[in-house]
């Protein structure tokens, strides 16, 4: 065979049998995707297709015809769905993908629970361990609540933009494969990295390393990252040259802003650990930056600087659909369109300068740590002026619909409060000393990630199922059940992980001390139940869509459908 | 309208994915299982007894070889001794091959090699495959990484028709120190295919280990152990197949050394020393060339004959070279006979010289080509019509008479 290994120096690898073979199988495989790619682009015309579909059928915009023809009309199942190229279903495909990867993810989370009914790891070990719990952190983090972000993004903009015509579909549609495949790959290497990549671990293609297939997920992420920047670029430049010259800059909904706050946070922060993907992925055939490099914190920086970004990347969308779920059940505007939008913008720029409270263990020095830790409270400010604008808006509200996505929405600010606190907490340096390493922190991010990311996806699929079915609706006590049973099990799992870690509970291991059984069995209970929650939530999605259509599939997020003349948006400013 | 498939079929593929992932996430590619074969109850030829020091830094840091190469026999049970000197998590991992693999057994878990420094666990390993293997700490692979080499050489039963040739020695164990007839260390001359059998006399009640290593001097990374012996008496067959040159020592004191010489022919000769050049007033002429076929022992006796002191140097090469050259024998003003060896391994000129004298006492062998078997040897030593006068030619010996 031709020798790809001494061209690389494989051996030096360790790569050898199966995982050399998996190497050329990548390679090749990568090759036939750049072929595909090229006949995708130019020689198969399907990115015209619906164009074409609306010409003939005598329409100009794509988008009026989908809504006038194809409204009511079950699409033709073929598999040129998978190539569309609009906007919108780009942001289905997206959204629904996120929504398979929330359940595998998931489904790891309610596994590593259930394992832990013992302190001794007896039902699955500590290397099964391991490679859940990367799995369960890194696809949920880019798979599920980043592509649900942009999912979201991508299906409802076009509307708040009242775009004209769509000419960054093609880009956006390749992104959405090439993030596809970094999760498959990410899957598929079952590292057990954690979500952090952290050489030298990274670097130890074995069980007690990162896993034999690591430098797979380490490709992988780089994948995500190639897909998340062309469809960033793509938006940006949707929102700022291609939106309707009717939608100032004063008059963009709230959600458009957020998603533009985000994207821009992509662009800024991901480069340094793309960087150090590549570096890493260098170091596997000549180790020459991590491990024998001198600043041991050289990776944990360039990770922390995306780090941080990422997780808010993972909420500031969704505090931008609520800020569109809101008007809809209170029946008023947004209590401040103007510091809706200020809020969000300083929690982009004052999540760029907080990385560092991740590494406040790690002997940064005291100038460094009295910075990121001032930092870290200082992003209170817009957390707050965003939660208080939700609260002023359900406040000065004459009534208050208390559906199911509403229901969503309260859970997740209640969720964001008590997540908040207990997070800024943390970032105080003495108390971070205490809790750095245990389910305090665990419980931290769970309590914004369900309550928030997950509980507000799950109101904004809600919202838009009618329309996405076309016309059809979900089973209201069923869903309020779903509602029930996540929110309770989510704050039963999160509290008691609170309190455990604040007790010195270790996180992140595949057992734990006798001392600790309780908190753990409570969480155990409160895992457990959200996962029937979400089996109630699938079961919902099966039973409803095959009943008939009986109510209007009109976009629930778009304001023109019912009134004329007004903001295309619910929260758009005046 | 009809109702519609696509929620069942949404859900359907969920349910897939997640299988698919569970069977994934339960069987990653890192929990494949090795494991060494149980320890038999009987029938176990060999015992070996290895203590480590398990540092991060490197298996032993600090006491001697770093990340020791463990040479064992075939079907050799191990006891291990792992003793914690750190206070870090450590385990020992072994696996076959030549680099750590996942497809791995832990012979001792980070809960049983405990943080506490000084803390000794034990554990009983079986190797009954020939090959290499390698011992590691799953916490450190980077630094504690050592090598098992399980030997096929060192067998507990070897047929008599294999080897041509038998050697019985005995050596006597005292002091730490191993003699025979009161020379410590004597020099061991065998023929290729021999099996030598060891029997050692311990008047001491020390336990020790006789290793044997290729080479001149000792090498605690790479041995055979021949002998463990935790009683008074032990016997131990090792079978030398090649030429050249091994050393055996006793592992309680790795300073001092004896030498065997497995050779494919072997040639007794007498060197007069004289100021003026090698058998100046012989009638072999001043400094002979000596001819012979590669592999050939040389057994020199050293004559003095002015009293003067001369040390006999042989290095490979057409002239003197003090940096490789080694001391063969040497005689002085009362010391007039001495005797040594030298193993001409590789084909080409060697040169033989006298320290004390190097412009006058210098002579050159030719070691040629062993094309044929070890038992057609050439030599030429001066004119032949004084052969026999003062060099002697003992033949091909197929069996060890050098040593008693």
């Amino acid at each position: 065979m031709f020798s790809f290994a001494s061209l690389f120096s494989l051996s030096s690898l360790g790569l050898t049998g199966t995982n050399l073979s998996l190497l050329y199988i990548s390679i090749i495989l990568g090759v036939i995707a750049i072929v595909l790619f090229y006949f995708y682009f130019r020689v198969i015309p399907a990115k015209e297709y619906l164009h074409e579909q609306a010409e003939a059928a005598g329409y100009d915009r794509p988008n009026e015809y989908v809504r006038e023809k194809l409204a009511d009309k079950p699409r033709e199942l073929s598999w040129r769905i998978f190539l569309y190229d609009d906007s919108k279903s780009i942001g289905l495909r997206y959204l629904f993908t996120s929504i398979l990867f929330l359940f595998i993810a998931g489904s790891f989370g309610v596994l590593m629970r259930v394992s832990l009914t013992e302190p001794n790891p007896t039902i699955i070990g500590p290397a099964q361990y391991n490679v859940l719990m990367t799995e369960h952190a890194t696809l949920m983090i880019y798979m599920f609540a980043l592509g649900a972000a942009l999912g979201l993004g991508l299906y409802l903009l076009p509307s708040h933009l009242k775009l004209k015509k769509d000419t960054m579909g093609v880009y956006t549609s390749m992104a959405y494969w090439i993030w596809l495949a970094g999760g498959i790959f990410i899957l598929i290497s079952r590292a057990a990295l954690r979500w952090y990549f952290y050489p030298p671990l990274s670097l130890e293609l074995t069980q007690s390393g990162g896993g034999e297939f690591a430098w797979l997920a380490v490709l992988g992420l780089e994948l995500i990252f190639i897909g998340l920047m062309i469809v960033s670029v793509a938006i940006i430049k949707v929102i700022a040259f291609d939106r309707s010259p009717d939608i100032k800059l004063n008059q963009m909904s709230l959600f458009t802003w957020s998603i533009l706050f985000t994207v821009i946070m992509a662009i800024s922060s991901a480069p340094p650990l793309m960087v150090g993907l590549g570096m890493m992925f260098y170091d596997y055939f000549n180790p020459i930056f991590f491990i024998t490099g001198t600043n041991t914190l050289l990776f944990t920086i360039l990770f922390w600087f995306w780090g941080h970004p990422i997780v808010y990347m993972a909420i500031i969308p969704y505090f931008g659909l609520i800020y569109e779920i809101l008007p809809r059940f209170t029946g008023n505007k947004v209590y401040s369109y103007n510091s809706g939008v200020w809020g969000l913008g300083l929690l982009l720029i004052l999540s760029e300068l907080v990385w560092g409270h991740h590494l406040l263990n790690s002997g940064l020095g005291i100038a460094w740590i009295t910075f990121f830790t001032t930092m870290s409270f200082l992003v209170v400010i817009p957390s707050a002026i965003t939660v208080f604008n939700f609260i002023g808006t359900l406040w000065t509200a004459k009534s208050i619909r208390m559906t199911v996505p509403m229901l969503f929405v309260i859970n997740g600010i209640i969720d964001f409060i008590i997540g908040g606190i207990t997070g800024v907490m943390q970032s105080f340096a003495p108390f971070n000393e205490q809790v750095h390493g245990t389910y305090w922190v665990t419980g931290h991010f769970h309590f914004i990630f369900i309550g928030i990311t997950m509980g507000i996806s799950f109101a904004a699929f809600y919202m838009l199922f009618p329309t996405f079915t076309g016309g059809r609706k979900y089973n209201v006590s069923l869903a309020r059940w779903h509602f029930a049973l996540t929110a309770f099990g989510s704050y039963l799992m999160a509290f008691s992980w609170s309190v455990g870690g604040f007790l010195g509970m270790p996180r992140a291991v595949a057992g734990y001390f006798g001392f600790f059984q309780g908190y753990q069995d409570a969480s155990i209970i409160g895992g457990v139940i959200i996962g029937i929650g979400q089996i109630i939530f699938l079961y919902n999605i099966a039973v409803s869509w095959l009943k008939a259509p009986s109510t209007s599939p009109d976009n629930a997020f778009e304001e023109d459908n019912t009134g004329g003349g007004r903001a295309p948006s619910l929260s758009g400013g005046k | 309208m009809e109702g519609n498939k696509g929620g069942v079929v949404f859900v359907v593929i969920v349910l897939i994915m997640v299988a698919i992932g569970f069977s994934l996430m339960l069987n990653p590619p890192t929990v494949k299982s090795f494991s060494l074969p149980a320890v038999p109850s009987k029938g176990v030829k060999h015992y070996e007894n290895i203590t480590i020091y398990a540092d991060a830094l490197g298996w032993d840091y600090g006491h001697g070889t770093l990340n020791p190469t463990i040479s064992i026999a075939n079907n050799t049970v191990v006891n291990f001794t792992v003793i914690e000197e750190d206070g870090q998590p450590h385990t020992l991992t072994v696996n076959p091959g030549s680099a750590e693999s996942s497809y791995q057994d832990t012979l001792l878990s980070t809960s049983q090699i405990t943080t506490i420094p000084g803390h000794v666990s034990t554990t009983q390993a079986y190797f009954n495959t020939i090959g290499v293997f390698t011992y590691w700490c799953t916490v450190h692979p980077e630094t504690m990484v050592g090598l098992i080499y399980v030997n096929a050489t060192v067998n507990t039963t070897v047929p008599s028709a294999h080897y041509a040739n038998y050697s019985n020695k005995t050596l006597a164990l005292s002091e730490n120190n191993l003699s025979a007839n009161g020379v410590l260390y004597p020099t061991i001359a065998l023929p290729t295919s021999t099996l030598l059998n060891l029997t050692i006399k311990d008047a001491s009640s020390s336990n020790y280990t006789l290793k044997i290593s290729s080479g001149s001097k000792v090498d605690t990374s790479n041995y055979t152990t021949v002998i463990n012996e935790t009683n008074r008496s032990a016997t131990g067959s090792i079978p030398f197949n090649q030429t050249g040159q091994y050393v055996y020592w006793n592992s309680n004191n790795t300073s001092r050394f004896g030498i065997i010489y497995i050779y494919s022919a072997l040639v007794n000769t007498s060197l007069y020393a004289d100021v003026n050049g090698w058998n100046f007033t012989k009638s072999s002429g001043v400094n002979p060339t000596i001819t012979i076929s590669a592999g050939t022992l040389i057994n020199f006796t050293l004559i003095n004959e002015d009293n003067l002191t001369h040390v006999l140097e042989i290095n490979s090469g057409n002239k003197e070279n003090s940096n490789t050259s080694a001391a063969v024998a040497s005689v002085n003003s009362t010391t007039n006979k001495s005797q040594g060896y030298y193993l001409f391994m590789s084909t080409g000129n060697y040169t033989y010289w006298d320290l004390y004298h190097p412009s006058t006492a210098v002579g050159i062998v030719e070691v040629t080509n062993s094309s044929s078997s070890s038992a057609s040897v050439s030599y030429i030593i001066g004119s032949e019509s004084d052969s026999g006068n003062y060099i002697s030619l003992l033949g091909i010996q197929t069996r060890d008479e050098l040593y008693p």
